[in-house]
């Protein structure tokens, strides 16, 4: 059956993304914001779900999980008139691929091994090719993105 | 010697807890971002507080001053 509650967006689908690569729980106040984006009428409180999911940024235990949670914020953002939604699309995908690059990092860092140019590289391409699945055609915003 | 008073702007800033701050954050930047939007939530900060002086006071306070935004930067 249909779920006719819910909907997904560009950006709702690169902060589940986010989530997924940041390798850690996402703090309640993020799922929240990420819940109300994928609700199909926007609840009344949705800037102040929005305040809570900046909030949740500010508190995030390390840089994967401040990427995903500023990837939520972004896809609640995104829904909130006027828009445009497409400014918000660029940053979480940006937001992604930063999150995927921090996870490498802090993958091999708790491995006690030093991180290498060719594993973050591969770690920013497999997240390139995921965030081009959603947002065809995205460049990364920055050369120090592309290897 | 006696402290200064404090300015309607810094009184409102130093009145608020966290969330606050965090709320006058986020709806400052929404409003500065969206100039001709009519919100009421950000009115509340009209002529009193700007994102730069709530980042202003996250530092007074000694706390992680949350980055600026790409808005934000010089």
């Amino acid at each position: 059956m249909t779920d006719t509650t819910t909907m997904t967006t560009a950006t709702t689908r690169l902060a589940r993304l986010a989530i997924d690569l940041s390798e850690a729980p996402a703090d309640p106040r993020s799922l929240a914001a990420l819940v109300a984006a994928e609700s199909l009428v926007l609840p009344a409180d949705a800037e102040e779900l929005a305040v809570a999911a900046a909030a949740a940024v500010e508190d995030a235990p390390h840089r994967p999980a401040a990427d995903a949670a500023r990837a939520c914020e972004r896809a609640l953002c995104a829904r909130l008139p006027p828009g445009p939604a497409s400014s918000y699309e660029v940053g979480a995908a940006a937001d992604v691929v930063d999150c995927a690059r921090h996870a490498y990092l802090n993958r091999e860092r708790a491995a006690g091994r030093d991180e290498t140019r060719a594993g973050l590289a591969a770690a920013e391409t497999s997240a390139l090719e995921a965030v081009r699945a959603i947002l065809p055609g995205y460049r990364a915003r920055s050369a120090a993105q592309v290897h | 010697m006696s402290r200064p008073p404090l300015t309607a702007a810094r009184e409102l800033l130093a009145a608020l807890d966290r969330a606050g701050l965090r709320r006058a954050l986020w709806f400052l930047r929404r409003q500065a971002a969206r100039p001709n939007e009519a919100n009421p939530a950000a009115a509340q900060y009209d002529g009193l507080a700007t994102a730069s002086s709530v980042r202003a006071e996250y530092r007074r306070r000694g706390w992680k001053v949350p980055p600026p935004t790409r808005e934000e930067r010089p």
